[in-house]
């Protein structure tokens, strides 16, 4: 019986980007927002989840064009701070944006010229859990915030 | 926070099931036998899982104020009154997303004297479907004091949609989920659509509603995961046969990658454009119409 509620809990612990409770809302109450200074508002597809070292995970998110995005990693310190995110686009795979060309800062800001379907990776540094070894975990939030792009000239 | 996932596993087995009964997106094909695990280790999480999201109705109209008409039509709308006839789980959560997506076009578009009717049905709605919000009555006061403030408006009332949003997702009820962003989803298009009087002159506004392709894409790919569910399953084929007009869109490829501007802001050129006829909008507007309409007339 213990084994078999351990082996139910073992098993929900596969889904780094599921909704498990102490994390899930880690991205609102943990990533510095740029709401109040800049304007921005929080953008519905942001989003947390539980991760462990060595662990990636994606979100395919809608960016449109007319808008300016902010993109802001946080994370759990035991997760460490050189978090990479990169942007792709969710079609074709090209290859967008790496924070690793930007000393591995966890925040960028961006518009897009046309509206766009782009996937963003996130990949927690660290070899991984391996099999027979026990690892903590902890939360890494993805927060996204828009605001209109300010019309320049008269 | 240090979480010990060994001593977290030991603590929560009924949580665990419950993650395990309604998992999102996860891949438990990679989930070993069970006499191979030993009583005391964690395999690695599921590596490269995506997720799916969908922009709310408030991410949808921010940029439609400029294009068209800035004051909204309340004809459009679900009427208020339709609520009575909600008594299935499916059409509550429905008309959840679609009283919600009104709500907001109310706030975006200074439909001020229907703000706080269309907040009180999300409200009751929220109640018959068991979603705990974060708004208290201090908020409802503040949808009173605020008619005329457009900004406030938008601002509660994108609250009461991502309250509903985050609590369905933080306790796992993505069937529910699921039907709410269809309604707020297929509400949002069909009050996008509405704002092209003149194909030739609103040519901008249909661009737009062109570039939803991309949205219900990942609506679809959000739903897909929840299609054993009947009710999901079900809008799910009304969603792809719209999917269907969409897919027949033409689109162009366009150049250039992320670059900086001279202010040093980011730019991100290239991806496609996608472009819409006066037929395809049309055969798009109907569809769109004939989907809302058996979503605000379901029992």
């Amino acid at each position: 019986m213990i084994s078999g509620l351990m082996m139910l809990a073992m098993i929900s612990l596969h889904l780094p980007l599921n909704s498990q409770a102490p994390c899930v809302m880690f991205h609102r109450t943990s990533c510095g927002s740029m709401a109040s200074e800049e304007g921005f508002m929080y953008n519905s597809q942001s989003k947390s989840g539980l991760f462990a070292p060595g662990t990636t995970s994606k979100l395919k998110c809608i960016f449109y064009s007319g808008l300016d995005y902010s993109i802001t990693i946080c994370a759990d310190k035991l997760l460490g701070d050189g978090i990479q995110f990169t942007l792709t686009d969710a079609a074709s795979g090209e290859l967008l944006y790496d924070n690793a060309t930007d000393n591995k800062i966890p925040h960028m800001e961006f518009s897009c010229e046309t509206t766009r379907n782009m996937v963003i990776t996130v990949t927690v540094p660290g070899a991984g859990i391996k099999k027979g070894k026990s690892a903590d975990g902890g939360c890494l939030g993805i927060l996204i915030e828009q605001k209109k792009t300010p019309k320049v000239g008269f | 926070m240090k979480n010990q996932l060994k001593p977290f596993a030991l603590l929560l087995p009924a949580a665990a099931l419950v993650f395990t009964m309604s998992s999102c997106g996860g891949d438990n094909n990679d989930t070993p036998p069970a006499d191979t695990l030993a009583a005391d280790t964690v395999e690695a999480p599921t590596q490269n899982m995506e997720f799916a999201r969908v922009p709310s109705p408030a991410e949808m109209f921010i940029f439609m104020k400029g294009l068209g008409s800035a004051t909204g039509n309340a004809d459009l709308l679900n009427p208020v009154d339709n609520e009575k006839n909600y008594a299935s789980k499916k059409a509550q959560a429905l008309n959840l997303g679609v009283y919600s997506a009104d709500l907001l076009y109310c706030s975006t578009f200074e439909v001020s004297n229907k703000v706080v009717g269309y907040f009180g049905v999300c409200m009751r709605m929220g109640e018959k479907l068991q979603v705990a919000t974060n708004l208290t009555d201090k908020d409802k006061e503040r949808i009173n004091k605020n008619t005329g403030n457009s900004d406030s408006l938008i601002a509660v009332s994108n609250d009461l949609y991502l309250s509903s949003f985050q609590n369905l997702e933080q306790n796992d009820r993505g069937a529910d989920l699921c039907l709410m962003l269809a309604g707020g989803w297929v509400e949002s298009l069909h009050l996008m659509n509405s704002m092209v009087k003149d194909f030739d002159k609103d040519k901008a506004i249909a661009i737009k509603v062109a570039e939803q392709k991309m949205s219900l894409g990942n609506l679809v790919e959000y739903m897909a995961q929840y299609e054993s569910n009947a009710d999901v399953a079900s809008v799910l084929q009304q969603l792809n046969e719209l999917k269907t007009l969409f897919d027949g869109l033409s689109q162009s490829a366009n150049s250039g990658g992320m670059k900086t501007n001279d202010k040093g802001k980011k730019v991100l050129g290239g991806g496609t454009q996608i472009d819409i006829t006066k037929d395809q909008f049309s055969a798009i507007s109907v569809k769109t119409k004939e989907i809302r309409n058996s979503f605000i007339n379901a029992q």
